[in-house]
């Protein structure tokens, strides 16, 4: 029996893809506390390790067809310890749901609406969320098409108008520091916002018979790979030294923005299309909790599931972490060792024991 | 036209009544009987109550040795044709037959063959055939000793005239509107299309006004199961009575809680037809001039007939304005509160300047300011709609002074927000399709923005477009071409491309035959005669 009767095309699937990762934009924080002024060239090494993790899920997905990860967490490994695997992903999407939606309540917090509190945006937020997935997650991908085009065009309209405030010199030195923080970034870039992409295993099968999920996830890798270079660029030579006192350099760049003081305040526009694409990161990572969770638990339907998910991630959100600071400090240190256990460690389990399973499958079939 | 159909439901009423009783009485109710009295006796049982019900009893043939009678009802059927053509030849032509002819009448088609000089002529069998005919508008002429009946086609009501629809007024294009009449109406496509492939599909529906509601589509161009689809939902609707298009409409919509409407009328033939030649669907209901068409697309919303008529150019900067005055009537008032409650920091320091001055002395937050305007603006457009329309004017012209000059000099609410709520009302007719979605979607709005600032504005835009991209129209998307994504059929959304180049329909709609023509690039003279002219016709 399908919990999801919903189909995707796979441009959808590919613009879906780069959606929830210019979400993370307003991460990019993390790495340029380590890497500095050569963030841009973190985001090129970390799709080379990202792409790793894209090519163990295609493996995976190719293995089984039309399966999401919980069923193909089950089909390897039996009932039981498939559904230990399950719950495992489960909570790590969930976490993740909760650190972005607490990600997006920080930011409303400090750039929006200083003084709200922090519940009330992060309940409202959610509250759109369920409903969109109450909605129907296929309609959710649909739109993911026209909110990459809104949200590249932005960036190229933003990046245009301060070409004025530019300082190429900001990008030098290039390449200076210690060879152990471009590892640390590149370790961070993949895990963090690049290998949150695993959520997508759970929408894969909505594509049907179509195999190219994994080169369609690879290529809105790629296309955010270079919205996120060009987005750090811009941070690194609009801002310059000032990059590291921000908490948030995308806002703070385009707020240097001012053509003939018409074009100001853009950051009140980006504002706009950085919620939407927060949104849509989301929904995605609460869909995947949601039906991981119905799957879990064997129901026929996920819907009354949304909205005990969506309540669980609002009180997960506001005690996940106690402050935007303790949020920071451990994105650049813990959290890509947290992210890569779930998105590196139990895929290349599953694949090994599927390989292994097959192998042993075959010697039998030999005798 | 109402009351008419009121008539026709109160006899049809008597009629199920009477035959319930008569079948009692007689063993075969149903099927006509030989003799020409039994069958006046049971027709008037049915309608002898009625005083437009005409009965005329007559002799006729060489000798008269022939009893017949005519039935009708007065104010339905044209006299003219029942006098001159059914009448005048039986009763006085039919006395001139040759001498060696006995002129007796073997069977009613003779009669038929012979005598009664009518295009449309049936022969019914049975008294409920006769009922029917008779409410319809048709002539029934009995004949002794005949188990079978004529049914004359002698339709022939009052009906407004064609004029100018008020709803969809164009400056270029045609100008000819639908009226209340079924027919006139199927004419009016077919003289627009006259094609064998169009094709008129008649289904009855409702218990007691039996109202006739025609699909009507393109053969060959429309997707053969939106067709299958709408003749499903229509035999599905299990109601007494259709009385406006807007009946059918919230019998077979997708989505009846949304705001938005998914099913696009009109009340001009050149739109309908339009649409059909996209692949649409479009039903006719008999006493309404609005004509649905259908699956309608979020698009529609901006779409004017007269876009195709004027210069790409200028159509295409339209199109753009109705976007943009559905997002200000839309996002008007509730971003007006944001600002001047939230985000003062983004509007420029002089005009907030202004602002703080003209709202110091002001009693009321300005979103209550704009609660109280915009509810009084809605109640004026109402009043003004429903009034009769002298009164209506001058309430309209009263209202606006008090509401514009006196609240503001009086100091109930500030400049500002009168002109906000100005710009959003005018906006707001400026998408007449979209403006019923627009005028509930902005109270939300506007509770969102009071509440929660921007961060409200934006999650309210987003849930509605995501409500949007979740709506089906009879198996369309809603929103597209936009969600899902689909290049080819943008060419008519926010742009509205050359005419010449729309080579295909739009795909979303699933058309049968997608390609609309082939023509290239016009301003080659040599190339266009070889291809082009056929499509101009």
């Amino acid at each position: 029996m399908k919990l999801e009767n919903g189909h995707i095309s796979e441009h959808s699937l590919m613009f879906g893809v780069y959606c929830f990762m210019q979400a993370s934009m307003l991460r990019t924080a993390f790495i340029v506390g380590v890497t500095k002024n050569d963030s841009w060239a973190m985001a090129f090494t970390g799709l080379a390790l990202a792409l790793v993790l894209v090519a163990i899920y295609a493996a995976l997905l190719r293995r089984y067809q039309q399966k999401n990860l919980f069923e193909i967490n089950e089909l390897i490994f039996g009932n039981v310890l498939g559904k230990v695997f399950s719950a495992l992903y489960l909570f790590f999407f969930l976490t993740i749901a909760a650190l972005n939606a607490r990600d997006l309540g920080n930011f409303a917090e400090s750039s929006v609406l200083p003084g709200t509190p922090l519940t009330a945006f992060i309940l409202m937020f959610l509250m759109v969320c369920v409903y969109a997935i109450r909605k129907g997650i296929e309609n959710m991908m649909r739109l993911a098409t026209v909110l990459s085009f809104v949200a590249a065009g932005a960036l190229v309209f933003n990046v245009v108008l301060i070409l004025k405030n530019v300082n190429i010199e900001f990008l030098k030195p290039m390449f200076q520091l210690p060879f152990k923080n471009y590892v640390q970034g590149t370790v961070t870039v993949a895990a963090i916002p690049m290998g949150e992409i695993l959520a997508f295993t759970m929408i894969t099968p909505m594509l049907g018979k179509n195999k190219k999920a994994g080169k369609m996830m690879a290529l809105g890798l790629i296309y955010s790979v270079i919205s996120l270079s060009i987005i750090m660029l811009r941070d690194i030579v609009t801002l310059g030294p000032l990059l590291g006192i921000v908490r948030l350099p995308s806002f703070e760049s385009i707020r240097y923005i001012s053509l003939a003081g018409v074009m100001t305040r853009m950051e009140s526009l980006y504002a706009v299309i950085l919620i939407s694409l927060f949104l849509f990161k989301t929904v995605v990572l609460l869909y995947a909790s949601v039906l991981g969770l119905a799957q879990i638990l064997n129901f026929k339907s996920y819907s009354p599931l949304t909205l005990i998910c969506g309540a669980f991630v609002l009180f997960y959100s506001l005690i996940v972490t106690k402050s935007a600071m303790e949020n920071e400090e451990w994105g650049a240190s813990v959290a890509p060792f947290f992210s890569l256990s779930f998105e590196l460690m139990l895929p290349v389990i599953a694949l090994a024991t599927a390989m292994i399973k097959r192998m042993l499958k075959k010697k039998e079939a030999q005798q | 036209m109402r009351a008419l159909e009121k008539l026709l439901s109160q006899t049809k009423k008597k009629i199920t009544k009477s035959v319930v009783s008569s079948e009692a009485e007689e063993i075969n109710p149903e099927k006509l009987s030989r003799c020409l009295s039994e069958n006046l006796n049971a027709l008037v049982k049915v309608f002898g109550d009625n005083c437009d019900f005409v009965s005329r009893e007559f002799n006729f043939g060489r000798d008269g040795q022939y009893k017949g009678a005519i039935m009708f009802f007065d104010g339905l059927t044209n006299l003219k044709i029942i006098n001159d053509n059914v009448i005048k030849p039986l009763m006085y032509d039919s006395r001139f037959v040759r001498s060696d002819d006995t002129g007796a009448l073997e069977s009613l088609e003779e009669l038929r063959d012979k005598l009664v000089s009518v295009g449309d002529l049936k022969t019914v069998e049975s008294i409920s055939g006769a009922i029917d005919a008779c409410l319809s508008g048709n002539a029934v002429l009995l004949v002794d000793g005949f188990q079978k009946a004529l049914d004359i086609s002698a339709k022939g009501w009052d009906k407004r005239a064609i004029s100018e629809p008020d709803t969809e007024t164009v400056v270029r294009g045609p100008r000819e509107g639908f009226i209340e009449n079924l027919r006139t109406n199927t004419a009016l496509v077919r003289r627009k299309l006259r094609s064998p492939q169009l094709k008129i599909r008649s289904i009855k529906i409702g218990d007691r006004t039996n109202t006739q509601v025609n699909i009507i589509y393109i053969d060959g161009i429309v997707n053969p199961e939106l067709i299958a689809e709408i003749e499903r939902r229509l035999k599905n609707i299990d109601t007494d009575a259709i009385l406006s298009a807007g009946n059918i409409e919230q019998f077979i919509e997708d989505s009846p809680s949304s705001v938005f409407q998914t099913i696009r009328y009109s009340e001009k033939p050149d739109t309908i037809v339009g649409k059909m030649l996209e692949g649409r669907a479009a039903i006719i209901i008999d006493g309404t001039p609005f004509v649905l068409s259908l699956p309608m697309l979020f698009v529609e919303n901006f779409q004017s007939s007269e876009d195709y008529a004027v210069r790409t150019s200028y159509a295409t900067t339209m199109r753009i304005l109705r976007f943009i005055a559905f997002f200000i009537s839309l996002f008007g008032p509730a971003l007006y509160v944001a600002l001047a409650t939230y985000h003062q920091e983004l509007i420029p320091t002089s005009l907030l300047i202004t602002m703080a001055a003209s709202s110091e002395s002001l009693p009321f937050p300005a979103a209550l300011e704009t609660f109280l305007m915009m509810l009084s603006f809605e109640i004026l457009k109402e009043a003004g709609v429903r009034m009769p329309r002298p009164i209506g004017q001058a309430i309209s012209i009263v209202g606006a002074l008090v509401m514009g000059e006196a609240a503001v000099s009086a100091g109930l609410v500030g400049a500002p927000i009168v002109i906000v709520i100005a710009i959003t009302a005018v906006a707001s007719f400026a998408i007449p399709f979209a403006s019923d979605a627009v005028s509930l979607l902005k109270w939300v709005l506007l509770v969102l923005a009071a509440t929660m600032g921007s961060f409200g504005i934006t999650l309210g835009a987003l849930a509605i477009v995501i409500h949007l991209a979740s709506l089906r129209s009879f198996g369309t998307e809603y929103l597209a071409p936009f969600a899902p994504f689909q290049t080819s059929d943008l060419k008519d959304t926010l742009t509205r491309v050359p005419l010449w180049k729309m080579r295909t329909r739009p795909r979303a709609l699933k058309p049968r035959d997608s390609k609309r023509q082939n023509f290239k690039i016009p301003y080659k003279p040599a190339e266009a005669n070889d291809s082009g002219e056929e499509d101009r016709s």
